[in-house]
C-alpha cells in the first residue's frame, strides 16, 4: 500500500435524521483477499438505501456484515445503538433487530409456511404460539398470500416463496430490513409481485438496505443509491443523480450495462 | 455519529464467556479436560487392574516362543518361532485371503451386475435372486454354511481325493493345484524383469507423449507390454542356459521313510549338518527299480455312506511307474475264500469281493460277506511297482517325499491280473509267481538343473498333499463365503453404475453412429467405471475387514492368531493395540488408494 | 376428409403376455438357447432343493429346539417377561403404524411384522400350548397399538420417549428384580440368548443414534479440538471390524473399569461395543446429511436470530436426518446381520444357538447331520427381516427422491 491512502468516499446519511446504522472504516478480508475497503456508511431511520455494483464487488458481503453473517476485521458497525463487537450478546441483539431476505429465499423446506414464520418469534422472542400465529397471518395477509399458510415451501412458486421469506423476516418486528438481490432468482413475471411488497414496506417507513439492480424500484422508493466496485463505495447519490449525471467513469460504464 | 477513528475507541470490556473469540477456546478447553479426565481415569484403572492380575502391559513377550501351530503359512514358520512371527503370519494370511478374494469377488460381481441388466428375463431374475439372497443373510451364517455344511462333509477324504483336470486335487483337506515357484536360478532372471518393467514405464510415457502430439489415435499399452514380455521371455531363456547346479547342492534321502531334504553342503563334508541351509524348490527325480507297498482292506464310513472292503495305497499314477502289480498278501487264504480284487482306480484304490454271481466281474453287494453282513476287512494286499520314476519339486522347506516303499518281496504274495480294471493306464499285467526273494530297495535320486521357475505338481504320497500350491478347506470356505457375499454387493454397485450413465449418453453415442459395443466401451463403460470404482474399493475394504470372521472357518489370519496369542500371554492391552493398529493400517492403505483413484477421476471429469 | 383412425391392437410380438415372453425370453436364437439352458438349471436346482427339503431333510431338530432358538435358556416359567417386552414393542410399532398409516412404507413394515407375529401365533395355537396365550397377547398388543395410533395420531410425538422408556423398563423386566425365586426373580444374563438376544443387541442402534449425531456435529465443528477428537474416534472405530471391537471390548472394558470380568456380563460388553461401533457409522451417515443441507439454511436461521443450538436442532438436523433415512435403514440392516458376531464373546445369539443345537446328541445321531437344515432355517429367518428392511429402504429412497417437500 502506498503511504498516501486516498480518502474513502463517505456515504453519510443526511443530517437531521436519526442514524440507525453506522458503519465506520469497515474493512474485511477473505484470507488475503480484501473484499471491503474503508466502507463508511450510515443509514437514517426510515431511509431506503439501494446498493448496486458489478458482481463480486462486495455488496452481499457488506450487508451480511451488518447482521454479522460475515465477520469484519476492522472498523465498527453499530446497529440501533448496539455495536457489533466480539460479544455474542450484541450479535444476538443485532440479529433480532434486523430482518434479512435472501436471493435464494432460504425457506425451511421441512416446515410449513406458518411454521417457517412463527419459528423465530416463538423460539427467540418467546411469544406464545397463538400470538405468533396471529402476527404471522397478519403479515402473510400483507404480502398477499394468506391462503398458503399450511403449505410447504416446495409447493409454492418462487415469487410466493420470496414473499413468505419477507413475511418471515417482518414477523420478528425488525427495525431494519436487509435485502440481498431478492428478485434475481425469480422469473420475470413474478418479480413484480415481490417488488410491490417491498415498495409498500418502504412507503410504510421501514428502514431498508436493498441490494438490487431493479432501478425502477430504486427510483420509486430509494432515498439514496450507493454504487460499489471492487470492495469500495465509488459513488453515492439520489436515484436521479445516477440516472441523469453519474460522476465516475466506472459508474457510467456499469449503468450503461444495466439500464 | 461523527465517529472518525477507524478502530473502536474504547473496546467495552466483554466478559470472556460472551466473547466470540474466547468462547470457542473455552469450549475446547472444557472438552479436552473432560476427555483427558476420562482417559486418565481409564488408564489408571487399567494399570491398576493389570498390576493386580499381573498381566503384561508391554510388548516384550513378542520375542518369546509362540508354540502356535498354524496350518497355512505363506512364509516359513514353525511353532518354535516367536510371537511376532506368528502374528506376521496372521497378517500375511489376511492379505492372502483379501488379495485373492478381491479379484474373484470383482469378477463374479461384474458378471452378476451385468446379468442384472440382461435382456433375458430368466438370467435377470437369477441375478436378482442371487444378490438379494446373499446380501440379506449374515456373512457369519454363510461362512459356517460353506464350512461345516458343505466343504467339510462333501469332498472325499484326503486319501481318496478327486482329481480335477489340470492336476488339481480336491479333498476334505483342501484344494491343491500345480504352481510355479522360483528356484535358486531366479536371481539370474531378476535383472531382466527390472529391465522389462522399466521398458513398460518408459514405453508408456513415450507413447503417451506421442498420443498427445499425434492427430490419429495412438494405442498406448500394446507396444510397451509386448516389448516387456519379449524382454522377460528372452531373459528367462538366457537365465535357463546355465545348466550347472549350485555348489554343494545335495539331497539327503532316506528311501524306506520316503523322505528327503535338499540342502546346500556349505562346509563340504558331504553330510547335512546344522549349518547347511535347506534349498527350497529344487527339482529332483527319484527312481526306484522295484519296490513294494502294502495295504489292508477296511470298512469305513465316508461322507457318502459306508464303504466296505476298500483298500487304499498311496496314490500311484500311471505316469509315475512302468508297471504296477497288486496281489494278495496271503494268496492261499485269498484263494480259499475266493477273494478277488476290483479296482476303482488302478492301482491304488479298489475293493475286495467274492464273485458270487459268477459273472467274472464285480457287482455291487459282492463286497459284503453274507456271513457277517459286513465287508471283508483286514485283507492284506501288496503292490509291487517297477520302474518308479517321479519328478518331484522340493517344498519350501526342501522336503522331498515319496510313498514309504519297502523292499520288494518282503511279503509273500501272488499275482493277480488286473485285467478287469477299467481305469488301467497299463498294458497287460506281468505275471509273477509267488515269490520269496527280496529285492533290495535302492533309490536313485538325481538333482536336476532348473530354470528360474519350476512347475511344482501336486501328489499325494500318503495322506497329505505334497508339492504345488495347497489351500486348506478353512481358507476355501472363508474365501468362498467372502467372495460370494461381496460379489452380491459389487454386482449391485455395477448395475447401479451402468444404469446411472444417463440414457441420453447411450442414445447420443448411438446417434453418432458408434456401434453398440463401441458405445459400451467408449461411452458407457468409462462413465460407469467412474461411478462404480469408489464404492467398489470400499467393498474391497469391507471384504478385508470381514476376513476377521475367520474363527468361524478356523483359518489362521490376523484376528484368529491374535486371539490365540492373547489367550496364551494374557497381554490384552498390547494385543488390542496391535490389532487396532493393523486394521487401521489396512484401512488407511485403502483410503490412500481411494484418494488416488478419486483424484484421477476428478482429473478425468474436468 | 379427416377421419379418426380407431386404435388397432398391436401386432403379435409387441404387446400382451406372448409379446412379453417373446421379448424377454426368446428374442433371438442365442437368447432362446440361454433361456433353455438356464431354465433347465433353475428347474434342476429348484427341484432338487424342494425334493431334499421335503424328503431327505430332517427338520425334527429345528422344530424341537424352537425355544432355544427363541430365548435360549431363559426359564420357561418366566417366558411371559420377554413376551411382554415384545408385546410392548409391537404396541409401540403399532402406534407408529397406525398414526402413519397414510405412509405406505410405515404401513407395509407394520403389517409385515404383524403377519410374522400372526404366523407364529397360529403355530402356537396349534402346537405350542405353553405359549399360546403369550403369542395371542403379542398379536393383540400390536393391533391395539395400531388402533390407538389411528385414534390418537398425536401420540406419535411422545414416541421417542416411549421407546427410551421401553428400553429401560424392558431391560429391567428381562433381568428381574428380586433374587431367589418368584415371578420377578433375576435371570442372569448368561441365560439370555436366541432371537431375543439378537433383538436386544439390535436395539443398540437406539443409543447409537444420539451418539452418532453428536459425533457428526463434533466432526463438523469449527473448533479444532472437538473436530479432531470426533474425527479420530469415528475413523479409528470404522477402521477395524466389529468382531475385533467385540473382542477388544470384552478384554478391555473390565480393565478400564478395574473390575472383575465376571461383574461385567458379556451382553453388556457386547452392547457397549455394538453401540459405539454403530455410532461411528451413524455419524458418517448423519454427516452426509449435514453436508447436503445448504448453507443458506443456517444463514437464514441465524439472520432470524436463532442461536447455534436452535439452528442445529430446529433447522439443520431435521433436514439432514430426513435425507439420510435410507442410509440409516441400510445401516440397521447391517447391524441386524452383524449381531451374529457376538459369538466371539461367548454369547448364544440366534446364530450361535444353531451351533449348540447342531452339537446336541440328538442332532449328532441323525445320519448325515442336521447342520444344513439348521443353517438354512436360521438363514431364512435372518433373510426375512433383512430383506423386508431393504425393501423399505428402497421405497424410502424413491419417496425421498421424488418429491422432497
Ligand atoms: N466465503 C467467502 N470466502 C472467500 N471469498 C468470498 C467469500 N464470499 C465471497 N467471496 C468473494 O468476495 C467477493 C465479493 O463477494 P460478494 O458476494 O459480496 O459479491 P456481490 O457484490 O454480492 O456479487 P454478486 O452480485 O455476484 O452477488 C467476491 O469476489 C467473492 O468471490
Ligand atoms: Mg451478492
Amino acid at each position: 500500500m502506498s503511504n498516501v491512502t486516498p480518502a474513502p468516499v463517505r456515504a453519510d446519511a443526511p443530517a437531521g435524521g436519526q442514524a440507525i446504522i453506522t458503519i465506520e472504516g469497515l474493512n474485511k478480508w477473505f484470507g488475503d483477499f480484501h473484499v471491503l475497503r474503508d466502507i463508511n456508511l450510515s443509514v437514517n431511520q426510515g431511509e431506503v438505501v439501494v446498493v448496486i455494483g458489478p458482481s463480486g464487488s462486495g455488496k452481499s458481503t457488506l450487508i451480511r456484515c451488518i447482521n454479522h453473517l460475515e465477520e469484519h476485521q476492522e472498523g465498527r458497525i453499530v446497529v440501533d445503538g448496539t455495536e457489533l463487537t466480539d460479544d455474542v450478546r450484541n450479535i444476538d441483539l443485532v440479529r433480532r433487530e434486523t430482518g434479512m431476505v435472501f436471493q435464494s429465499f432460504n425457506l425451511f423446506p421441512h416446515l410449513t409456511v406458518l411454521e417457517n414464520i412463527t419459528l423465530a418469534p416463538i423460539r427467540v422472542r418467546k411469544w406464545k404460539r397463538t400470538q405468533a400465529e396471529e402476527r404471522a397471518r397478519f403479515f402473510l395477509d400483507k404480502v398477499g398470500i394468506p391462503e398458503q399458510a399450511l403449505k410447504y415451501p416446495g409447493q409454492l412458486s418462487g415469487g410466493q416463496q420470496q414473499r413468505v421469506a419477507i413475511a418471515r423476516a417482518l414477523t420478528m418486528g425488525p427495525k431494519v430490513m436487509l435485502f440481498d438481490e431478492p428478485t434475481s432468482a425469480l422469473d420475470p413475471e413474478v418479480i413484480g409481485e415481490v417488488l410491490e411488497v417491498m415498495v409498500a414496506l418502504a412507503q410504510e417507513g421501514m428502514t431498508m438496505i436493498v441490494v438490487t439492480h431493479e432501478m425502477g424500484f430504486a427510483r420509486e422508493v430509494g432515498d439514496r443509491v450507493i454504487f460499489m466496485d471492487a470492495g469500495q463505495i465509488v459513488e453515492v447519490g439520489s436515484p436521479e443523480h445516477f440516472f441523469l449525471a453519474p460522476r465516475e467513469a466506472r459508474t457510467k460504464a456499469f449503468l450503461s450495462k444495466i439500464l | 455519529m461523527a465517529v472518525a477513528d477507524r478502530r473502536p475507541s474504547v473496546a467495552p470490556r466483554i466478559p470472556f464467556w460472551r466473547n466470540v473469540n474466547t468462547i470457542g477456546i473455552l469450549a475446547q478447553v472444557v472438552f479436552v479436560a473432560v476427555i483427558l479426565f476420562g482417559v486418565v481415569v481409564l488408564v489408571t484403572n487399567t494399570l491398576n487392574a493389570l498390576g493386580r492380575a499381573n498381566l503384561p502391559a508391554d510388548f516384550s513377550w513378542l520375542g518369546s516362543r509362540a508354540g502356535i501351530p498354524i496350518a497355512e503359512t505363506p512364509i516359513p514358520y514353525t511353532p518354535n518361532d516367536p510371537y511376532w512371527r506368528a502374528l506376521l503370519i496372521g497378517f500375511l494370511n489376511t492379505l492372502k485371503i483379501a488379495g485373492i478374494g478381491v479379484v474373484l469377488a470383482s469378477l463374479i460381481g461384474i458378471a452378476v451386475g451385468v446379468m442384472r441388466l440382461a435382456s433375458n428375463w430368466l438370467v435377470r431374475s437369477i441375478a436378482t435372486v442371487y444378490i438379494e439372497l446373499l446380501r440379506n443373510i449374515p456373512l457369519a451364517v454363510q461362512i459356517v454354511f460353506w464350512y461345516t455344511a458343505v466343504l467339510l462333509p462333501i469332498p472325499p477324504r484326503i486319501n481318496n481325493p478327486v482329481e480335477l483336470p489340470g492336476g488339481v486335487y480336491l479333498s476334505n483337506v483342501g484344494l491343491a493345484f500345480p504352481f510355479l515357484y522360483p528356484t535358486y536360478r531366479f536371481g539370474a532372471w531378476i535383472p531382466f524383469l527390472v529391465v522389462a518393467v522399466a521398458a513398460v514405464v518408459i514405453g508408456v510415457l513415450w507413447r503417451r507423449r506421442l498420443a498427445r502430439r499425434s492427430e490419429r489415435p495412438v494405442r498406448v499399452w500394446p507396444l510397451p507390454l509386448l516389448a516387456a514380455v519379449a524382454i522377460a521371455g528372452g531373459g528367462y531363456y538366457v537365465a535357463s542356459l546355465d545348466r550347472t547346479l549350485p555348489d554343494g547342492l545335495a539331497i539327503d534321502f532316506t528311501i524306506d521313510r520316503g523322505r528327503g531334504v535338499v540342502y546346500r553342503d556349505v562346509d563340504g563334508d558331504g553330510v547335512r549338518g546344522p549349518r547347511d541351509p535347506v534349498m527350497p524348490f529344487a527339482s529332483t527325480i527319484v527312481r526306484i527299480a522295484e519296490a513294494e507297498l502294502t495295504a489292508s482292506t477296511q470298512n469305513i464310513t465316508e461322507s457318502g455312506g459306508v464303504v466296505r472292503s476298500t483298500f487304499r495305497f498311496p496314490m500311484i499314477l500311471g505316469r509315475d511307474v512302468e508297471q504296477a502289480v497288486v496281489a494278495f498278501g496271503d494268496p492261499d487264504e485269498a484263494a480259499e475264500r475266493g477273494l478277488e480284487i476290483h479296482f476303482t482306480r488302478f492301482p491304488s484304490r479298489g475293493v475286495v469281493f467274492v464273485d458270487r454271481d459268477g459273472d467274472g466281474a464285480f457287482t455291487p453287494g459282492e463286497e459284503i460277506d453274507p456271513a457277517t453282513l459286513t465287508g471283508f476287512g483286514g485283507v492284506r494286499l501288496v503292490m509291487t511297482v517297477f520302474g518308479y520314476e517321479r519328478h518331484i519339486v522340493a517344498d519350501r522347506d526342501g522336503q522331498v517325499r515319496t510313498p514309504a516303499f519297502s523292499p520288494s518281496g518282503t511279503v509273500r504274495s501272488a499275482e493277480v491280473a488286473p485285467a478287469e480294471n477299467p481305469f488301467s493306464v497299463f498294458g497287460a499285467a506281468a505275471a509273477t509267481a509267488t515269490r520269496d526273494d527280496v529285492v533290495p530297495l535302492v533309490a536313485d535320486v538325481e538333482l536336476r538343473p532348473a530354470g528360474p521357475l519350476v512347475l511344482s505338481r501336486v501328489h499325494v504320497p500318503v495322506s497329505s498333499y505334497e508339492g504345488g500350491m495347497r489351500l486348506t478347506v478353512n481358507y476355501l470356505a472363508l474365501l468362498l463365503a467372502l467372495v460370494i457375499y461381496t460379489s452380491a454387493f459389487i454386482g449391485e454397485i455395477v448395475r447401479g453404475g451402468i444404469q446411472a450413465v444417463a440414457k441420453g449418453q447411450r442414445e447420443a453415442a448411438l446417434a453418432l453412429g458408434l456401434s453398440a459395443s463401441q458405445t459400451f466401451s467408449l461411452v458407457v463403460f468409462p462413465q460407469a467405471l467412474r461411478i462404480v470404482l469408489p464404492p467398489v474399493i470400499s467393498q474391497y475394504l469391507n471384504l478385508t475387514k470381514n476376513s476377521s470372521l475367520a474363527p468361524l472357518a478356523g483359518y489362521g489370519e490376523l484376528f484368529v492368531i491374535a486371539t490365540i496369542v492373547q489367550n496364551q500371554t494374557g497381554a490384552s492391552v498390547p494385543v488390542a493395540l496391535l490389532l487396532i493398529a493393523s486394521y487401521l493400517f489396512i484401512s488407511f492403505a485403502f483410503a490412500f488408494v481411494l484418494n488416488i483413484v478419486n483424484d484421477r477421476l476428478a482429473l478425468v471429469e474436468r | 376428409m379427416f377421419e379418426v383412425i380407431p386404435p388397432r391392437p398391436a401386432p403379435g410380438g409387441v404387446a400382451g403376455v406372448g409379446g412379453w415372453i417373446r421379448r424377454n425370453l426368446f428374442s433371438s436364437p442365442a437368447n432362446t438357447l440361454l433361456t433353455v439352458v438356464t431354465g433347465v438349471f433353475v428347474v434342476y436346482v429348484g427341484l432338487s432343493v424342494v425334493l431334499w427339503a421335503l424328503f431327505d431333510a430332517s427338520w425334527g431338530q429345528v422344530w424341537a429346539n424352537q425355544r432355544l432358538f427363541a430365548v435360549y435358556r431363559y426359564p420357561a416359567d418366566l417366558l411371559w417377561r420377554p413376551m411382554a417386552v415384545l408385546a410392548a414393542m409391537m404396541a409401540l410399532i403399532g402406534v407408529m403404524g397406525g398414526a402413519g398409516r397414510r405412509n405406505e412404507i410405515l404401513r407395509g413394515l407394520f403389517w409385515s411384522l404383524v403377519a410374522f407375529v400372526a404366523f407364529v401365533t397360529v403355530i402356537a395355537l396349534l402346537f405350542w400350548p405353553s405359549v399360546r396365550v403369550l403369542w395371542a397377547g403379542v398379536l393383540a398388543a400390536s393391533l391395539v397399538g395400531y388402533a390407538v395410533g389411528v385414534a390418537r395420531p398425536s401420540f406419535v410425538r411422545g414416541l421417542p420417549w416411549a421407546w427410551v422408556a421401553w428400553l429401560f423398563l424392558g431391560f429391567f423386566l428381562l433381568y428381574g428384580v428380586t433374587p431367589g425365586s418368584g415371578l420377578l426373580r433375576i435371570v442372569p444374563a448368561r441365560d439370555w440368548g436366541g432371537f431375543m438376544l439378537t433383538l436386544i443387541l439390535f436395539t443398540g442402534i437406539v443409543p447409537s443414534f444420539p451418539l452418532g449425531i453428536a459425533l457428526a456435529l463434533g466432526r463438523r465443528s469449527k473448533l479444532p479440538a472437538i473436530k479432531y477428537v470426533c474425527t479420530g474416534f469415528i475413523e479409528i472405530v470404522r477402521g477395524a471390524p466389529l468382531i475385533m471391537w467385540l473382542f477388544v471390548a470384552s478384554l478391555l472394558l473390565p480393565l478400564f473399569l478395574n473390575t472383575d470380568p465376571n461383574n461385567l456380563p458379556a451382553i453388556l460388553r457386547a452392547y457397549v461395543a455394538i453401540t459405539l461401533f454403530s455410532a461411528a457409522y451413524m455419524a458418517e451417515n448423519v454427516r452426509g446429511g449435514l453436508q447436503a443441507v445448504p448453507r443458506g439454511q443456517t444463514e437464514a436461521a441465524r439472520a432470524l436470530g436463532l442461536g447455534g443450538w436452535q439452528t442445529t436442532s430446529l433447522i439443520v438436523l431435521p433436514q439432514a436426518l430426513r435425507a439420510v433415512i435410507p442410509a440409516i435403514v441400510g445401516q440397521a440392516i447391517g447391524l441386524f446381520k452383524d449381531t451374529s458376531l457376538v459369538f466371539i464373546v461367548g454369547l448364544a445369539d440366534f446364530f450361535r444357538v444353531t451351533e449348540i443345537v447342531a452339537n446336541q446328541p440328538a442332532s449328532l445321531q441323525v445320519t448325515g447331520g442336521v447342520k444344513l437344515e439348521l443353517y438354512l432355517y436360521v438363514a431364512l429367518i435372518y433373510f426375512f427381516f433383512a430383506y423386508r428392511m431393504s425393501i423399505a429402504s428402497r421405497q424410502l429412497e424413491k419417496q425421498l427422491g421424488v418429491g422432497t417437500r
